[in-house]
């Protein structure tokens, strides 16, 4: 039996490399108000950080339901089985839908949810790999070990120009320790476990990148490599140049996405991310 | 997006409960219990205070689905009856049994049946209400047993107004809060701890979370239960109660059940018998009762029958463990030394710092009210931010030998503190981070404009100082104004150096400070 990936959308994976891969991108809900946008179906990024920064609400993001899920599986050509990869429990319930309606779906096929315990592009570098093996022909169980193996060396560190967003959100996670400083910080956060940590105060911007690339480079060897930004798409290239020129890997091999609807809303403008996949032994 | 494409959907809204349907009920009460186990286990203080009554209605639930729920069918008598015959067979503690004999009521009422209108599914909650109270040998109010009964109620009241099955859950859900919300009015020993009942707490977030798996709602959040007290704490300490929960199937035909509770009720309390609908009916009895001497209970149940899946708690363990449970805070902790209320407020405000203080002398002070952590008496490791060239060598002579668990971060200026306390690491020791927080101290470069005036001019010659004569610099400057200097002669400098050094921010803080009318603070970007 072919496998099938199944991932959502807070995985920032650019539309042109899901298409390659032939991912199914099962998109969230990102509101404004009462009016209700799936992520990158009803609102494009453009769009959607235009909204953000003149809206007067504030939007937030609802998980995918089990109902949708079950629709999204049944789309999926019914001869193949379906790993379904998602972003941490702890961040999203939306695994918990994909897990339910895995749990209710009919037993012709089988449907395996694997918790990447991150999101964004650590999500997204999973995904990669895990559609790559499952397109070289590769049964369900090699596909989930792989993505389990990968989402071991995924890592994720971000800087925002806020954390209003994230604590609006409610994602905050131990970041919250941060929130009511009376100085005008930077903080580079990563996603452990599924929580949002702090891992330093900064005060600038360019501090802040030049931490991300120092966080980049203790990693390697890297197998991956990704930039992503919301609004700062320049900063985004900079970076990624930098990250090339200290030899982490070829520019070529650097991906820079931008940060879709979903993750946007947590983040806010200015947010500048870094996500890579450590080589394997 | 296309409506979802159950079978029970119609035009707009739910009004057939399917087989497909109940998985999804399930599931999504599954769901909300994985998350909320642990949160409800630490609220569990009746019958027994044994911390387990999430964690047993979870698994209990989890064990119905892996084994009932495999999607064969798409009846809603077939799938009853699957999960109820699973639940039995794996009912786990009190609200695990109690919960098993509710889908024995849902299995018995949908019998037979295709899929459930809103009556229908009414009328089965009834059923199920029912039976869970005559499995209980001595049914107590202000428990799981209540909530069933309420909302069934709701459910049938609900139906009598509407043919769609969403508002009939809806009603359920609410109805099933409410009763939670009495519970401690209901039960003496709840209200001693200050605590609603774990198990009925545990249904109302299935019956959440089964809803949520249609309406997307998001998931119960066990942050936002209630949490334990001291009371709490406190009448787990002092409840008495036998050691082991003895649970047990007993395959034997024409139990007489009744006949069964007098007798094994003299060897225990809790006592819960819960029998098999549809095939196992009458061949197949779930008990569950706590009792001091488990090995007597099954040696008499093997006298009317085979006896399986033996499962023995220790539930004193179990309080020892829900008892030691507590969270601790951070290991280490900064105290800053700084005068100037905005200065103070400034640190305060900084992660990590517990304590201010004005002079050094308040040092001792300080430690005795914030060195403690935890319940256990033991010390936290501190940090003192000395603020002051001349006030950390004080310090340092006269804090060393009192041992390694306090250590002066030698910084020379209030800047320099706030650049020591942003580098801050709970997760390192008191020693790694001083270490860490004075190399971040040296790289602010602060200076004290000393005269108020002509503050603006001798502000950008120390500025100028500090950068030399290059325009391209770039960085954060950061003045904190003392007392006797206007903010919006600051705003005006603040103007003037990102003109002259655009590559500069600036951030302007009134701190208030007696010592130091204005501190330039320069932190370069590195190139």
């Amino acid at each position: 039996m072919t496998v099938r990936v199944v991932t959502d959308s807070s995985t920032d994976l650019p539309r042109s490399l899901v298409e390659a891969l032939g991912v199914t991108v099962v998109p969230l809900t990102v509101n404004f108000g009462a009016e209700r946008l799936r992520d990158g179906v009803d609102i494009d990024h453009e769009t959607f950080y235009q909204r953000l920064e003149s809206s007067e609400v504030f939007p937030n993001t609802s998980q995918i339901t089990p109902a949708e899920f079950s629709e999204a599986y049944s789309s999926v050509d019914p001869g193949s089985d379906i790993v379904s990869i998602h972003a941490a429990a702890e961040l999203s319930g939306t695994i918990n839908s994909a897990r339910q309606a895995a749990r209710a779906s009919d037993v012709a096929r089988r449907i395996e949810v694997v918790d990447g315990r991150s999101t964004s592009m650590a999500l997204g570098h999973v995904v990669m790999r895990a559609a790559r093996l499952a397109a070289s022909g590769a049964p369900l169980e090699a596909v989930v070990d792989e993505a389990n193996r990968q989402t071991a060396r995924a890592a994720v560190w971000f800087t925002v120009d806020t954390l209003e967003f994230l604590a609006r959100g409610g994602r905050i996670g131990r970041a919250k320790h941060l929130l009511g400083t009376m100085l005008r910080i930077k903080p580079l956060l990563t996603v452990r476990n599924g929580v949002v940590e702090p891992i330093a105060q900064l005060r600038t911007r360019a501090q802040a990148a030049d931490a991300l690339a120092r966080l980049a480079e203790e990693r390697r060897p890297l197998a991956a490599l990704s930039v992503a930004y919301s609004t700062e798409e320049q900063a985004a290239e900079t970076l990624a140049d930098r990250l090339a020129e200290r030899g982490l890997l070829p520019r070529g091999e650097i991906l820079i996405t931008r940060l879709g609807p979903a993750i946007g809303t947590h983040v806010g403008p200015g947010c500048l991310s870094v996500a890579v996949l450590k080589a394997g032994d | 997006m296309a409506s979802f494409m159950l079978p029970g959907r119609d035009d707009g809204g739910l009004i057939w409960c399917g087989g497909a349907e109940l998985r999804l009920f399930f599931a999504g009460g599954l769901a909300a219990l994985e998350r909320c186990a642990i949160a409800i286990d630490k609220l569990n203080v009746f019958p027994v205070p044994d911390g387990d009554t999430g964690t047993n209605l979870m698994r209990t639930v989890a064990d119905a689905m892996q084994v009932g729920g495999d999607g064969s069918s798409d009846e809603i008598g077939v799938v009853a009856e699957q999960l109820a015959s699973a639940a039995l067979h794996h009912a786990r503690g009190n609200s695990g049994t109690i919960f098993a004999q509710l889908c024995a009521g849902l299995a018995q009422a949908f019998a037979g049946q295709r899929r459930a209108d809103a009556s229908a599914w009414a009328g089965a909650w009834e059923l199920a209400a029912t039976t869970a109270r005559n499995s209980v040998n001595a049914p107590v109010d202000g428990t799981i047993l209540t909530v069933a009964r309420d909302a069934a109620a709701a459910a049938r009241a609900a139906s009598a107004t509407t043919r769609e099955l969403m508002p009939v859950w809806g009603a359920m859900v609410a109805a099933a809060d409410a009763t939670v919300a009495q519970t401690p009015r209901m039960l003496a020993v709840l209200e001693r701890a200050s605590v609603v009942d774990a198990g009925a707490l545990g249904l109302a977030l299935f019956l959440r979370g089964a809803v949520s798996a249609f309406t997307g709602e998001p998931l119960p959040d066990p942050a936002t239960l209630m949490q334990p007290s001291d009371a709490t704490r406190r009448v787990i300490e002092d409840a008495s109660f036998p050691r082991y929960c003895t649970q047990f199937l007993l395959h034997a035909s024409g139990i007489d059940t009744s006949g069964l509770a007098v007798r094994l009720a003299t060897y225990g309390d809790s006592l819960d018998i819960a029998t098999a609908g549809g095939a196992e009916r009458a061949r197949l009895t779930h008990i569950h009762l706590h009792t001091d001497d488990p090995d007597a209970v099954v040696a008499y149940a093997s006298t009317l029958g085979a006896v399986s899946g033996l499962k023995v708690e220790d539930m004193q363990r179990q309080r020892a463990m829900l008892l030691s449970g507590a969270e601790e805070p951070d290991a280490v902790a900064m105290i800053a030394i700084a005068s100037g209320d905005g200065m103070r407020r400034l640190f305060e405000s900084l992660f990590g710092v517990v304590a201010v203080i004005g002079r050094p002398e308040e040092l001792d002070a300080a430690l005795a009210r914030v060195r403690t952590r935890g319940a256990d008496g033991s010390n936290r490791e501190i940090l003192v931010l000395a603020n002051d060239e001349q006030v950390a060598a004080g310090l340092t002579s006269r804090i060393d030998p009192r041992g390694r668990d306090i250590v002066v971060v030698p910084t020379r200026s209030d800047p320099e503190g706030v650049a020591a306390a942003l580098a801050f690491d709970p997760g390192t020791s008191a020693e790694r981070n001083a270490e860490a927080m004075t190399q971040a101290a040296r790289r602010v470069h602060a200076a004290c404009v000393a005269t108020s005036t002509h503050l603006l001019d001798a502000s950008e010659a120390a500025l100028a100082q500090l950068v030399g004569d290059d325009t391209d610099a770039s960085g954060l400057v950061t003045m904190y104004y003392g007392s006797g200097v206007s903010r919006a002669e600051i705003a005006e400098l603040a103007a003037r150096i990102e003109r002259r050094f655009p590559g500069l921010e600036t951030e302007v803080i009134a701190g208030g400070q007696p010592d130091c009318p204005l501190w330039i603070a320069l932190e370069s970007d590195e190139r």
